[in-house]
């Protein structure tokens, strides 16, 4: 009778070590993202790390960026219900930037030229060709338009981004990935809750900046203005000086390298899950800005040639606001300043296939 | 609590709202009659949230608000400013202890500027914040919530109730402010000393707590909450002296103890660094505006705080339309009410659509003290301290 009890008791700890082991070997991520919807690289990215199970997502984090947080948050609430995956909590970040505001760009403009991209702040409903994410047209912070993807049943938790953040480090020390793929105000907002939050998480890899790209820009000349860096610059001059163990960042440099092509498109039309038939009726060709960000943290290997970089951002209220700033390895800095690991070149039929393959297989178990 | 009650406002929208509050109250000072009589309605209204950074004149306001029994203090938040927030947190806690006040939960702030890196004032308070005056280490603890979200948790329970007085960097309001967008609705005021419409003392351009955080700042000048600037316009005049010591020293309480003590220690500190008169109580200043508005004179101003200057970084900047030659009419103000904000400096190329009369957009957000009778101030501080 004991040794029986000893032999449940062993393997019952055993069985436990193992589906510890199994979860440890999970990437636990927090997803910060401005999601504009439906079917945008935003969303695409998010189908990433919902669809495959190399990660443990903590939860989503919405910000505003390239739509305004609130309706991003309704989409991304939708999506989690289209993916099977409404065990993911959601929780609001941040409506407006810390400085920089819609009028702000508009003196910009007036003085310096017209930005070719102001995300939220655009209005492309007059184009002949327009995605149904761009639809719409302008509308004011609060306003959640009629969403084409179908209302969310489910609703955010209460309690904002960046405590959000704050709480999950300290629950996981050492073991959370923070994935940025927009502005960067929730991070830059839980750094100043709590500036152990660099301290404690595992690493910061993000979608922004540019360096030497001649496209992908967004006033079309300079690749170092960036959206997600320049809507919210000095939120990225917070988060990217704080003491983080290690720092990835996706610049434009190597999104511009890809390609959602129509081939993408057909070979996941073939396939009939909600989430294929999701993005067949609403995705667009267009660069894979995040979700090679995402996908790289799957397979490392998509990313074929890497640059150590110190890595900052002009946040001079001037032509400048919001250029990426950055330095060679070996250039001495002030210790303020941080090494960042910037991915340059990629094996985009690795991307291609990967991608094709999570957006097509059926929705994971929760 | 609904926010819908309060009904949310945006950076863009509390222009047009807080023109109608104007318009409401007919324009000009009499929004400072119309909080005065607001903060007698009750004891509700009179709830504070202090955010500060001790501080000599911060530890003067601590105690003055503690002795002012009208208040409902829900929190106090030190943040790094004057010293660093190693110094300020547990000074805090001592001011806490010394009003027998532990009930209050005392909950730490940011660290560092937002942006910036921190800039302190040791050189006029004191390597440890008081003038050198030293207490007890403070067995208290700090509640384990960051200021910022303890705030934010504070203001959504008692929705429109809430004011803030702040007498440090903005720092903490405003990582409050940016996490949650429908907070700055639920404000009913926030209360700063903070700013000048007339030079600064940190540099010539700007006061201390809008300085060590001029990104902060902006964030809550342009966040809607109806905001009241003691600055030192006024602040200048407030200079603590020997007299004052004497009946804090004459007082039998611990609170007026340790005024005495903190008082007498800031003034030799003050003459040892060669300043001909005691220290200013900034901060106390600006707390009596709360509690007395009728001891300072008040007008409605548009301010802004220039986030790039070389030479004005942190310099608050105001402009009237009650005022001067570029008084507006009442069809001037109604344009003014129907356009939209426009910020910063004015366009140096052509082909722009910006209007060229500038001065037309700006709409008050601001009510800024002007002037104070000195004398009742100083009755009400140090009456009831050495009570």
């Amino acid at each position: 009778m004991k040794r029986r009890s000893f032999v449940v008791l062993f393997s019952a700890l055993l069985s436990l070590t193992l589906t510890i082991q199994l979860h440890a070997q999970k990437i636990k991520v927090i997803v910060d993202q401005d999601a504009r919807g439906p079917a945008t690289t935003d969303m695409q990215s998010l189908l990433i790390f919902l669809q495959s199970d190399k990660f443990e997502v903590l939860g989503i984090t919405t910000v505003s960026g390239d739509q305004w947080m609130k309706e991003e948050t309704a989409r991304t609430l939708r999506l989690l219900e289209i993916a099977g995956r409404t065990d993911v909590p959601v929780a609001e970040g941040a409506l407006f930037p810390l400085l920089n505001s819609k009028e702000e760009s508009e003196r910009w403009e007036g003085l310096y030229g017209k930005l070719g991209y102001k995300g939220c702040w655009s209005d492309f409903s007059k184009r002949a060709h327009v995605p149904e994410a761009y639809r719409a047209g302008y509308h004011d912070p609060e306003v959640v338009p009629p969403l084409a993807e179908g209302e969310p049943h489910i609703k955010p938790i209460d309690e904002s981004a960046a405590a959000f953040i704050v709480r999950m480090v300290h629950k996981y020390p050492g073991e959370v990935v923070i994935w940025a793929g927009g502005p960067m105000t929730n991070i830059a907002l839980a750094l100043r809750l709590d500036p152990q939050v660099a301290t404690l998480a595992k690493e910061l890899v993000l979608m922004g900046s540019g360096m030497y790209a001649d496209s992908g820009g967004i006033n079309g000349v300079d690749g170092r203005r960036e959206f997600n860096w320049w809507f919210d610059p000095e939120a990225v001059r917070i988060s990217l000086r704080a003491p983080w163990k290690k720092i990835t960042i996706t610049p434009i440099d190597i999104s511009v390298k890809t390609n959602v092509s129509s081939e993408i498109h057909n070979a996941i039309a073939k396939a009939d899950t909600p989430v294929a038939r999701y993005l067949t009726q609403y995705s667009e060709p267009g660069f894979m800005w995040d979700e090679l960000s995402a996908a790289a943290m799957i397979d490392p290997s998509i990313v074929t040639a890497n640059k150590e970089l110190y890595v900052d951002i002009d946040i001079d209220h001037g032509p400048s606001y919001g250029e990426t700033l950055f330095w060679g390895p070996e250039t001495k800095l002030p210790s303020y300043q941080r090494k960042a690991t910037v991915q340059f070149d990629v094996d985009t039929k690795k991307l291609y296939d990967l991608y094709i393959k999570l957006m097509t297989q059926p929705p994971r178990g929760q | 609590m609904s926010s819908s009650l309060m009904g949310p406002v945006t950076r863009r929208q509390f222009v047009t709202s807080s023109t109608a509050a104007m318009v409401a109250a007919g324009l000009g000072a009499t929004a400072a009659s119309a909080q005065s009589a607001g903060a007698a309605s009750g004891a509700a209204s009179m709830r504070v949230i202090i955010d500060t950074d001790p501080g000599v004149d911060d530890a003067f306001a601590l105690l003055l608000a503690m002795r002012s029994p009208e208040l409902k203090i829900e929190a106090i938040t030190p943040v790094a400013g004057n010293v660093p927030l190693s110094l300020t947190l547990p000074n805090a806690l001592r001011m806490v202890e010394i009003s027998g006040r532990t009930d209050i939960p005392v909950a730490a702030g940011a660290r560092t500027p937002l942006v910036r890196r921190l800039v302190t004032a040791a050189y006029a308070h004191g390597e440890n914040g008081l003038g050198g005056a030293e207490f007890p280490e403070p067995k208290t603890k700090p509640v384990s919530e960051p200021a910022a979200e303890l705030i934010r948790r504070i203001i959504r329970k008692y929705p429109g109730e809430v004011t803030l007085i702040t007498l440090g960097p903005l720092t903490n309001i405003a990582a409050a402010l940016g996490t949650d967008s429908e907070l700055a609705g639920m404000v009913k005021g926030l209360v700063m000393m903070g700013g000048s419409l007339s030079g600064g003392n940190i540099t010539p351009a700007a006061e201390f707590n809008i300085y060590v955080d001029p990104e902060a700042a902006r964030m809550v000048f342009q966040s809607g909450i109806p905001i009241t600037m003691v600055g030192l316009d006024v602040t200048r005049k407030t200079a603590l002296t020997d007299d004052h010591v004497r009946t804090l020293a004459a007082g039998k309480s611990p609170v007026s103890q340790a005024a005495a003590k903190i008082a007498r220690n800031a003034i030799d500190h003050n003459r040892a660094q060669g300043f001909l008169i005691g220290p200013n109580m900034h901060d106390s200043l600006a707390l009596t505006a709360f509690l007395d508005p009728s001891i300072l004179r008040f007008d409605d101003y548009y301010v802004d705080v220039e986030v790039n200057g070389e030479l004005t970084a942190g310099q608050t900047l105001g402009y009237s339309p009650n005022q001067g030659d570029l008084r507006r009419t009442p069809e001037m103000q109604k344009k003014a009410e129907s356009s939209m904000v426009i910020r910063g400096s004015a366009p140096t190329l052509a082909g722009t659509k910006i209007s060229p009369v500038l001065r037309d957009k700006y709409i008050p957000n601001t009510r800024v003290a002007l002037d104070l009778d000195s004398a009742r101030f100083f009755e009400l501080l140090i009456g009831r301290l050495s009570n």
